[in-house]
Protein backbone atom coordinates (compact mmCIF):
# COMPACT_ATOMS: atom_id res chain seq x y z
CA UNK A 1 0.00 0.00 0.00
CA UNK A 2 1.07 3.38 -0.54
CA UNK A 3 1.39 6.32 1.78
CA UNK A 4 -1.52 8.70 1.37
CA UNK A 5 -1.47 12.32 1.59
CA UNK A 6 -4.10 14.32 3.31
CA UNK A 7 -4.49 18.20 2.80
CA UNK A 8 -6.21 20.28 4.98
CA UNK A 9 -6.73 24.18 4.66
CA UNK A 10 -6.90 26.09 7.75
CA UNK A 11 -8.50 29.62 6.82
CA UNK A 12 -7.92 32.85 8.52
CA UNK A 13 -8.35 36.30 8.38
CA UNK A 14 -5.20 38.48 8.93
CA UNK A 15 -4.31 42.43 9.07
CA UNK A 16 -1.69 43.48 6.95
CA UNK A 17 -0.57 47.40 7.11
CA UNK A 18 -4.25 48.23 8.20
CA UNK A 19 -5.86 46.02 5.51
CA UNK A 20 -7.60 42.83 6.37
CA UNK A 21 -7.15 39.88 4.12
CA UNK A 22 -7.79 36.57 3.49
CA UNK A 23 -5.07 33.85 4.00
CA UNK A 24 -4.84 29.92 5.08
CA UNK A 25 -2.50 27.59 6.76
CA UNK A 26 -1.89 24.04 4.81
CA UNK A 27 -2.24 21.02 6.88
CA UNK A 28 -0.15 18.03 4.86
CA UNK A 29 -0.13 14.67 6.26
CA UNK A 30 1.53 11.53 5.09
CA UNK A 31 -0.21 8.26 6.26
CA UNK A 32 0.85 4.60 5.65
CA UNK A 33 -2.30 1.83 7.30
CA UNK A 34 -2.56 4.15 9.95
CA UNK A 35 0.38 5.46 10.95
CA UNK A 36 1.98 9.02 9.89
CA UNK A 37 5.19 8.53 7.84
CA UNK A 38 8.00 10.56 9.30
CA UNK A 39 10.57 12.48 7.02
CA UNK A 40 9.07 13.02 3.96
CA UNK A 41 10.00 16.43 2.17
CA UNK A 42 6.82 18.47 1.50
CA UNK A 43 7.72 20.81 -1.80
CA UNK A 44 4.67 23.70 -1.94
CA UNK A 45 5.14 26.22 -4.43
CA UNK A 46 2.84 29.11 -5.54
CA UNK A 47 3.36 32.23 -7.87
CA UNK A 48 7.49 32.30 -7.36
CA UNK A 49 7.23 31.20 -4.11
CA UNK A 50 8.96 27.80 -3.38
CA UNK A 51 8.69 26.24 0.67
CA UNK A 52 9.27 22.66 1.65
CA UNK A 53 9.16 20.84 5.37
CA UNK A 54 9.55 17.84 6.48
CA UNK A 55 6.87 15.35 8.23
CA UNK A 56 6.98 15.16 12.18
CA UNK A 57 6.75 11.81 14.00
CA UNK A 58 2.60 11.81 13.17
CA UNK A 59 3.24 12.45 9.51
CA UNK A 60 2.48 16.13 9.35
CA UNK A 61 4.08 19.09 7.69
CA UNK A 62 2.41 22.76 8.21
CA UNK A 63 2.71 25.33 6.27
CA UNK A 64 1.36 28.75 7.37
CA UNK A 65 0.11 32.16 6.23
CA UNK A 66 -0.17 31.25 2.49
CA UNK A 67 -2.07 33.84 0.93
CA UNK A 68 -5.51 33.50 -0.12
CA UNK A 69 -5.37 35.42 -3.80
CA UNK A 70 -3.29 32.69 -5.60
CA UNK A 71 -4.66 30.89 -8.30
CA UNK A 72 -2.58 27.64 -8.18
CA UNK A 73 -0.94 25.94 -5.56
CA UNK A 74 1.68 22.79 -6.35
CA UNK A 75 2.43 19.97 -3.76
CA UNK A 76 5.42 17.25 -4.47
CA UNK A 77 6.14 14.61 -1.86
CA UNK A 78 9.62 13.79 -1.82
CA UNK A 79 9.93 9.83 -0.34
CA UNK A 80 13.90 9.66 -0.46
CA UNK A 81 14.29 10.06 3.14
CA UNK A 82 10.86 9.05 4.57
CA UNK A 83 10.78 6.10 7.29
CA UNK A 84 7.23 4.00 6.09
CA UNK A 85 6.63 2.87 9.63
CA UNK A 86 5.14 -0.29 9.82
CA UNK A 87 4.26 -3.27 12.71
CA UNK A 88 6.92 -6.23 12.13
CA UNK A 89 6.89 -8.23 15.47
CA UNK A 90 4.85 -8.76 18.74
CA UNK A 91 6.60 -9.89 21.45
CA UNK A 92 4.02 -11.86 24.06
CA UNK A 93 6.84 -13.84 25.47
CA UNK A 94 4.63 -16.82 26.21
CA UNK A 95 7.02 -19.29 24.61
CA UNK A 96 9.77 -17.94 25.97
CA UNK A 97 10.75 -21.29 27.39
CA UNK A 98 10.39 -23.53 24.77
CA UNK A 99 13.02 -22.14 22.64
CA UNK A 100 15.43 -22.19 25.59
CA UNK A 101 16.20 -25.68 24.96
CA UNK A 102 19.38 -25.46 22.33
CA UNK A 103 21.90 -28.25 23.67
CA UNK A 104 20.96 -31.83 25.04
CA UNK A 105 23.58 -33.48 26.62
CA UNK A 106 24.11 -37.40 27.01
CA UNK A 107 26.48 -37.62 29.75
CA UNK A 108 26.92 -41.51 29.56
CA UNK A 109 28.35 -40.86 26.33
CA UNK A 110 30.31 -37.86 27.52
CA UNK A 111 32.63 -39.80 30.24
CA UNK A 112 32.87 -42.85 28.03
CA UNK A 113 34.67 -40.06 25.56
CA UNK A 114 36.98 -38.51 28.12
CA UNK A 115 38.94 -41.31 28.52
CA UNK A 116 41.73 -40.88 26.98
CA UNK A 117 44.73 -42.51 28.78
CA UNK A 118 44.99 -46.00 30.65
CA UNK A 119 48.50 -45.77 32.92
CA UNK A 120 50.00 -49.03 34.14
CA UNK A 121 51.62 -47.45 37.33
CA UNK A 122 53.65 -50.79 38.22
CA UNK A 123 55.11 -50.15 35.19
CA UNK A 124 55.99 -46.88 35.71
CA UNK A 125 57.32 -46.96 39.54
CA UNK A 126 59.87 -49.82 38.04
CA UNK A 127 60.93 -46.94 35.64
CA UNK A 128 61.47 -44.28 37.82
CA UNK A 129 63.48 -46.13 40.46
CA UNK A 130 66.65 -44.89 39.63
CA UNK A 131 69.43 -44.29 42.41
CA UNK A 132 68.87 -46.19 45.78
CA UNK A 133 71.26 -44.20 48.70
CA UNK A 134 72.10 -46.53 51.89
CA UNK A 135 73.18 -43.68 54.11
CA UNK A 136 74.48 -45.44 56.65
CA UNK A 137 77.13 -46.32 54.21
CA UNK B 1 8.19 -16.05 18.77
CA UNK B 2 10.41 -16.99 21.20
CA UNK B 3 13.71 -16.80 22.73
CA UNK B 4 15.19 -18.43 19.89
CA UNK B 5 14.79 -15.61 17.96
CA UNK B 6 16.52 -13.04 19.95
CA UNK B 7 20.27 -12.87 20.20
CA UNK B 8 22.04 -12.35 23.21
CA UNK B 9 24.15 -9.73 22.88
CA UNK B 10 25.66 -8.45 26.55
CA UNK B 11 24.29 -9.56 29.47
CA UNK B 12 21.71 -12.70 30.07
CA UNK B 13 19.67 -14.61 33.28
CA UNK B 14 16.79 -13.80 30.99
CA UNK B 15 13.57 -15.84 32.44
CA UNK B 16 9.93 -16.13 32.17
CA UNK B 17 7.42 -14.73 35.16
CA UNK B 18 4.08 -14.56 35.87
CA UNK B 19 3.62 -11.86 38.78
CA UNK B 20 2.89 -9.27 36.63
CA UNK B 21 2.08 -9.56 32.84
CA UNK B 22 -0.55 -7.18 30.37
CA UNK B 23 -1.06 -9.91 28.19
CA UNK B 24 -1.28 -13.42 27.87
CA UNK B 25 0.08 -15.56 31.34
CA UNK B 26 4.01 -14.56 31.50
CA UNK B 27 5.85 -11.59 30.86
CA UNK B 28 9.92 -11.41 30.47
CA UNK B 29 11.96 -10.87 33.25
CA UNK B 30 15.32 -11.37 34.87
CA UNK B 31 16.93 -13.01 37.73
CA UNK B 32 18.18 -10.49 40.64
CA UNK B 33 21.35 -8.78 39.66
CA UNK B 34 21.85 -9.94 36.24
CA UNK B 35 22.60 -6.62 34.46
CA UNK B 36 22.07 -4.91 31.30
CA UNK B 37 20.85 -7.32 28.71
CA UNK B 38 21.39 -6.03 25.20
CA UNK B 39 18.90 -8.50 22.84
CA UNK B 40 18.18 -7.81 18.85
CA UNK B 41 15.65 -9.71 17.01
CA UNK B 42 17.50 -11.67 14.77
CA UNK B 43 14.83 -11.69 11.99
CA UNK B 44 15.20 -8.55 12.26
CA UNK B 45 18.89 -8.66 10.40
CA UNK B 46 17.39 -9.82 7.00
CA UNK B 47 15.44 -6.59 7.03
CA UNK B 48 18.17 -4.30 8.07
CA UNK B 49 16.52 -1.33 8.76
CA UNK B 50 18.04 2.07 9.55
CA UNK B 51 15.33 3.25 11.45
CA UNK B 52 13.46 1.69 14.00
CA UNK B 53 10.47 2.29 16.94
CA UNK B 54 10.45 -0.41 19.71
CA UNK B 55 7.07 0.09 22.34
CA UNK B 56 6.93 -2.25 25.36
CA UNK B 57 5.02 -2.51 28.36
CA UNK B 58 7.18 -2.11 31.55
CA UNK B 59 7.17 -2.35 35.46
CA UNK B 60 8.72 -3.14 38.18
CA UNK B 61 9.22 -5.68 41.54
CA UNK B 62 10.38 -2.94 43.89
CA UNK B 63 13.75 -3.96 46.34
CA UNK B 64 13.05 -5.30 49.57
CA UNK B 65 15.23 -3.13 51.12
CA UNK B 66 17.30 -0.19 49.87
CA UNK B 67 17.60 0.57 46.28
CA UNK B 68 17.88 -1.05 42.50
CA UNK B 69 18.50 -0.24 39.20
CA UNK B 70 16.32 -1.03 36.18
CA UNK B 71 16.98 -0.50 32.51
CA UNK B 72 15.04 -0.22 29.30
CA UNK B 73 16.78 0.36 26.41
CA UNK B 74 17.51 -0.30 23.07
CA UNK B 75 19.20 -1.30 19.94
CA UNK B 76 19.35 -0.48 16.23
CA UNK B 77 21.81 -1.39 13.27
CA UNK B 78 23.48 -3.96 15.05
CA UNK B 79 25.94 -5.62 12.32
CA UNK B 80 25.73 -9.19 11.47
CA UNK B 81 28.67 -10.94 13.57
CA UNK B 82 29.98 -8.41 15.07
CA UNK B 83 29.34 -6.57 18.21
CA UNK B 84 28.59 -3.03 16.28
CA UNK B 85 25.76 -1.02 17.18
CA UNK B 86 24.05 2.08 18.74
CA UNK B 87 22.45 2.14 21.89
CA UNK B 88 20.21 4.25 23.98
CA UNK B 89 18.66 3.40 27.65
CA UNK B 90 17.47 4.73 30.76
CA UNK B 91 18.61 3.46 34.27
CA UNK B 92 16.39 4.27 36.66
CA UNK B 93 16.64 3.44 40.82
CA UNK B 94 14.35 3.29 42.89
CA UNK B 95 14.15 2.16 46.97
CA UNK B 96 12.25 0.22 48.71
CA UNK B 97 9.57 2.45 48.83
CA UNK B 98 9.12 2.77 45.32
CA UNK B 99 11.08 6.34 45.31
CA UNK B 100 12.99 6.86 42.19
CA UNK B 101 15.85 8.34 43.55
CA UNK B 102 17.65 8.47 40.21
CA UNK B 103 17.25 8.43 36.50
CA UNK B 104 19.83 8.80 33.82
CA UNK B 105 19.98 8.75 29.82
CA UNK B 106 22.37 7.13 28.43
CA UNK B 107 23.58 6.89 24.42
CA UNK B 108 26.37 5.76 22.24
CA UNK B 109 27.74 3.23 20.13
CA UNK B 110 29.53 0.19 20.19
CA UNK B 111 32.36 -0.34 17.32
CA UNK B 112 33.32 -4.04 17.05
CA UNK B 113 32.72 -4.44 21.10
CA UNK B 114 34.38 -0.94 21.98
CA UNK B 115 31.90 1.09 24.17
CA UNK B 116 31.99 4.39 23.07
CA UNK B 117 29.21 6.77 25.43
CA UNK B 118 28.34 9.96 23.42
CA UNK B 119 26.06 11.09 26.37
CA UNK B 120 24.74 11.04 29.82
CA UNK B 121 22.11 12.67 31.23
CA UNK B 122 21.28 13.58 34.82
CA UNK B 123 16.90 13.01 34.04
CA UNK B 124 15.67 12.69 37.41
CA UNK B 125 13.91 16.07 37.95
CA UNK B 126 12.34 16.29 34.27
CA UNK B 127 11.59 12.67 34.73
CA UNK B 128 9.82 13.04 38.46
CA UNK B 129 7.98 16.29 37.15
CA UNK B 130 6.57 14.15 34.08
CA UNK B 131 5.90 11.03 35.70
CA UNK B 132 5.81 11.44 39.32
CA UNK B 133 8.03 10.33 42.29
CA UNK B 134 7.43 7.05 42.74
CA UNK B 135 7.07 3.78 40.76
CA UNK B 136 5.46 1.00 42.42
CA UNK B 137 5.38 -2.74 42.17
CA UNK B 138 2.77 -4.10 39.64
CA UNK B 139 2.37 -0.43 37.96
CA UNK B 140 2.76 -0.70 34.34
CA UNK B 141 4.32 2.18 32.24
CA UNK B 142 3.96 2.07 28.08
CA UNK B 143 7.71 2.80 26.74
CA UNK B 144 8.56 4.13 23.32
CA UNK B 145 11.84 3.90 21.90
CA UNK B 146 12.61 5.34 18.90
CA UNK B 147 15.95 5.95 16.44
CA UNK B 148 16.16 7.68 13.29
CA UNK B 149 18.11 9.03 10.53
CA UNK B 150 17.89 12.56 9.82
CA UNK B 151 20.25 15.08 7.64
CA UNK B 152 23.40 12.75 8.16
CA UNK B 153 22.91 12.40 11.89
CA UNK B 154 21.08 9.12 13.90
CA UNK B 155 18.46 11.14 16.82
CA UNK B 156 17.02 8.97 19.39
CA UNK B 157 14.27 9.08 21.58
CA UNK B 158 12.95 7.57 24.72
CA UNK B 159 9.20 7.69 26.19
CA UNK B 160 7.21 6.66 28.90
CA UNK B 161 4.06 7.26 30.10
CA UNK B 162 2.47 7.79 33.85
CA UNK B 163 1.25 4.58 36.14
CA UNK B 164 -1.39 3.00 33.49
CA UNK B 165 -3.84 1.60 36.03
CA UNK B 166 -5.87 -0.46 33.23
CA UNK B 167 -3.37 -1.47 30.40
CA UNK B 168 -5.15 -2.58 27.10
CA UNK B 169 -2.53 -3.70 24.72
CA UNK B 170 -5.28 -3.15 21.90
CA UNK B 171 -5.43 0.59 22.57
CA UNK B 172 -1.36 2.00 23.89
CA UNK B 173 -1.66 5.10 24.93
CA UNK B 174 -0.02 6.56 22.94
CA UNK B 175 -0.99 10.23 23.70
CA UNK B 176 0.07 9.72 27.54
CA UNK B 177 3.71 9.49 26.34
CA UNK B 178 6.58 11.60 27.97
CA UNK B 179 9.29 12.83 26.35
CA UNK B 180 12.24 11.43 28.81
CA UNK B 181 16.08 11.43 26.70
CA UNK B 182 17.07 12.35 23.39
CA UNK B 183 19.96 12.73 21.75
CA UNK B 184 21.68 13.60 18.18
CA UNK B 185 24.10 11.40 16.95
CA UNK B 186 26.83 11.77 14.61
CA UNK B 187 26.85 8.09 12.64
CA UNK B 188 30.26 6.61 12.37
CA UNK B 189 31.22 4.92 9.04
CA UNK B 190 30.89 1.50 10.96
CA UNK B 191 27.16 2.12 11.40
CA UNK B 192 25.97 3.72 8.27
CA UNK B 193 23.95 0.78 7.05
CA UNK B 194 20.88 -0.28 8.68
CA UNK B 195 20.81 -3.41 11.07
CA UNK B 196 19.27 -5.44 13.38
CA UNK B 197 16.91 -4.17 16.12
CA UNK B 198 16.56 -4.87 19.65
CA UNK B 199 16.21 -4.13 23.21
CA UNK B 200 17.97 -3.41 27.03
CA UNK B 201 16.46 -4.53 29.53
CA UNK B 202 17.52 -6.15 33.32
CA UNK B 203 18.66 -4.66 36.46
CA UNK B 204 21.53 -4.32 38.66
CA UNK B 205 22.23 -4.18 42.75
CA UNK B 206 24.46 -1.15 42.75
CA UNK B 207 27.36 -2.08 45.15
CA UNK B 208 25.98 -0.22 47.81
CA UNK B 209 22.80 -1.31 48.04
CA UNK B 210 21.91 -4.23 50.18
CA UNK B 211 18.58 -5.42 48.33
CA UNK B 212 18.06 -9.21 48.06
CA UNK B 213 14.82 -9.35 45.75
CA UNK B 214 13.76 -6.71 42.82
CA UNK B 215 13.04 -7.60 39.35
CA UNK B 216 11.78 -5.48 36.00
CA UNK B 217 9.25 -7.06 33.53
CA UNK B 218 8.59 -6.15 29.72
CA UNK B 219 4.92 -7.41 28.18
CA UNK B 220 3.66 -7.15 24.59
CA UNK B 221 6.53 -5.60 22.90
CA UNK B 222 6.45 -4.70 19.17
CA UNK B 223 8.64 -3.35 16.89
CA UNK B 224 8.30 -0.98 13.90
CA UNK B 225 10.53 0.06 11.08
Amino acid sequence: MYPLLYLFIKRKRAIVKGKAVTMFDLYAKVVKNGIGVYNVLVKVSYNTKELSKYTDHNGLAVFEDIPGNITKLNILLDLTEAWVKELRFTEDWEELFKAQLRITEDWEELYTATLRITEDWEEVFSATLRITEDWEE
Amino acid sequence: MALADWEVLLGGDLLLDTTYKVSGAKSLSQAFNGGATHIVHSATYNDAPKNVEIRTWMTVLDPDDYYYDYFIGCIARKQKDVNTYFYWLLRLRINYQGLVTEAEGTAGYYSDGTQNQVDVTDILNDFKAKLGDYWNSGKWRFVRLIGYESEGKFNVIIEMTPDIDTPDVNNPPLDQLQSLYSVVMDIPTELQNGGACGLIVGGVKPSTSYAKSAKPFYDYTQIYY
